[in-house]
């Protein structure tokens, strides 16, 4: 009689799971009940580095990052007439043959491994059945956790190839008529962008609500249109693993207003120790930042006193590295120097440096009231200074 | 641990087992021992090429058996086919005191004789080429979809399996059926 891979005990069966790489388990528990279960139960992958999930047009491409360069992959979830066509990608680094003078440049291979149609099965299904796996895969925490709305980016300039603004569902054709960029009047027949993406959101908040635990994950990075978005998924993140949240729009530029009533009381939002938020304005009490070591905000409207709250707070913080602020409004920055005494100036930018009692370090403050309208604390040793009236570059 | 360790004292002077047995290899001569499978054919095999199989260590260790004991009672694997048991003393003969290699190139490709290969060496407990066995269904498993792994280890799928599992139940209960109309007619 021949022997099947299920008839292999359970303790070999393990450690072939724990040999194959994050696709191969993918794959597997696609296979059969059993080693559905088995891997369930064993969780054999522990090298999940980062989990991403891009939301196309009409397309999701849930990529699984691992520590091991060549264990990387993504699966792509695209619509087709007869249901959803799945396909298995492979992502490696090589490195081509080194030219005589310049180092190699390492280039990134992909590879289409398997492309399956199933019949009858909608993208957000077969996506939600995926994305399921690989967080119930998770047996310790993973670094990264990132979602991406592709699908709201601005389309680029019509002479730059994008793939990602268009989705294989439109014929070339179409293509020539419209250039790279594809009027939203052309879903009329199906979903918009932006209701996929809800749609896309929703699910992903179902599966993290039925999940058993929360997902540990350090640095979590979100695009989002509006607040409660995010709210849809931060509250799933457990905040004893957080260290950083990251949020942006799809638009690149920071013209809208970011409602964070409800955010800045999350447990996630006041354990995280780290915050980039960008594409957005906010304007809630500056008290909600402080207890992060390193940040960068757009705030709408500053004043004097907001600064000085910053600076006590800044000084008696040890583990305090960098707050960077891009402000629209400063109020009253006449009172600069009444408040933190005399500033090293130009006019258009004022630089203040702190002692701190007790430390090595000292605060550097850095305001440039010109464009592009940034307040930067730094705290560093007084040797390596930031630059005066740049907060891009750090040092000098 | 510290039984096993006594059983090897017993059965062998006290020295020897203290001193460095890579050291102490060259001086004693080698002592050989037999192995059968399924198929009654006996192998020798060298005490030294038998330390990778962790069960047969411990059966030397525990029986302390002289030459002419070990020769006259062959370890018999009645589980395992003749050709598998010759695959696994050849890797013990060639891998004897050496450090292993990170890939082993000389395993079967056919998925039949290495999934006979992977049960023979998990259950002699040879953990080297048990990884290097693991490694290699991982790579056969590798770029495969679903189906094709259903097809190529003849996996039934759920619903298969469902329906055999309907049908062997159907048929339980129909024999359970007449079993208990055939007792009926009896206590008639």
């Amino acid at each position: 009689m021949t022997i099947s891979l299920t008839d292999i005990p359970e303790n070999v069966l393990a450690d072939i799971f724990r040999k194959c790489d994050f696709l191969s388990i993918f794959v597997l528990r696609k296979v059969c009940h059993q080693f559905r279960n088995f891997i369930d139960d064993v969780k054999p992958c522990t090298d999940i580095k980062s989990i991403e999930v891009n939301v196309g047009i009409k397309k999701i491409i849930l990529r699984i990052n691992s520590y091991n360069v060549r264990g990387s992959a993504y699966v792509k979830y695209e619509d087709h007439p007869k249901g959803c066509v799945v396909s298995y990608h492979k992502q490696g680094m090589k490195l081509p043959p080194p030219a005589p003078e310049l180092p190699p440049v390492p280039t990134h291979s992909r590879l289409k491994l398997k492309e399956c149609i199933h019949e009858g099965v909608e993208v957000m299904t077969a996506f939600s059945k995926d994305f399921e796996a690989v967080i119930g895969a998770q047996r310790s925490k993973i670094e990264f956790f990132r979602v991406h709305l592709v699908c709201l980016r601005r389309p680029e300039c019509p002479t730059r190839n994008s793939p990602m603004t268009r989705s294989n569902v439109f014929s070339k054709a179409d293509r020539k008529t419209f250039g790279s960029v594809i009027p939203y009047t052309m879903f009329s027949n199906f979903d918009t962008p932006e209701s996929f993406t809800l749609r896309v959101l929703n699910e992903l908040e179902r599966t993290l609500q039925s999940h058993k635990q929360l997902l540990r994950v350090e640095n979590f990075f979100m695009e989002v249109i509006q607040c409660k978005q995010l709210l849809q998924i931060l509250p799933h993140i457990d905040s004893q693993y957080l260290k950083s949240i990251e949020i942006s729009s799809p638009k690149i530029y920071p013209t809208e207003e970011l409602k964070m009533d409800k955010l800045v009381t999350l447990d996630q939002w006041r354990q995280a120790r780290k915050l980039e938020l960008r594409s957005f304005y906010v304007s809630t009490p500056i008290i909600n930042f402080l207890h992060f070591n390193s940040a960068e905000v757009n705030i709408d409207s500053v004043c004097c006193e907001d600064l000085k709250t910053m600076q006590q707070a800044f000084i008696s913080s040890e583990k305090f590295k960098r707050f960077k602020i891009a402000y629209n409004n400063f109020e009253g920055r006449e009172n600069l120097v009444k408040t933190f005494g005399e500033a090293e100036t130009n006019g258009k930018w004022y630089f203040w440096i702190f002692p701190i009692p007790g430390s090595e370090n000292v605060l550097f403050l850095n305001v440039i009231l010109c464009h592009p309208h940034t307040i930067c604390f730094t705290r560093c040793p007084e040797s390596t200074p930031p630059q005066k009236g740049c907060v891009n570059c750090h040092y000098t | 641990m510290s039984s096993t360790e006594q059983g090897t004292s017993s059965a062998a002077p006290a020295e020897p087992t203290t001193a460095p047995e890579s050291a102490a290899a060259p001086e004693v001569p080698e002592s050989f021992y037999y192995v059968h499978g399924k198929d009654k054919v006996v192998h020798k095999v060298s005490a030294g090429a038998l330390q990778h199989s962790a069960l047969i260590h411990g059966m030397i260790s525990n029986l302390g058996y002289t030459e002419e004991q070990a020769k006259a009672n062959p370890f018999p694997f009645e589980n395992i086919d003749g050709d598998i048991l010759q695959m696994v003393v050849d890797w013990c003969n060639q891998h004897k005191g050496k450090p292993t290699p990170p890939e082993d190139t000389n395993l079967p490709k056919q998925k039949e004789k290495l999934f006979d290969l992977v049960l023979a060496v998990n259950y002699l407990e040879i953990k080297e080429l048990l990884t290097y066995c693991c490694k290699q269904v991982a790579m056969m498993v590798k770029g495969k979809s679903p189906e094709e792994i259903r097809e190529i280890w003849m996996i039934p799928t759920d619903a298969e399996d469902e329906a055999a599992e309907k049908e062997a139940k159907k048929r339980a209960g129909k024999e359970a059926a007449g079993e208990t109309a055939a007792a009926a007619g009896d206590a008639k």
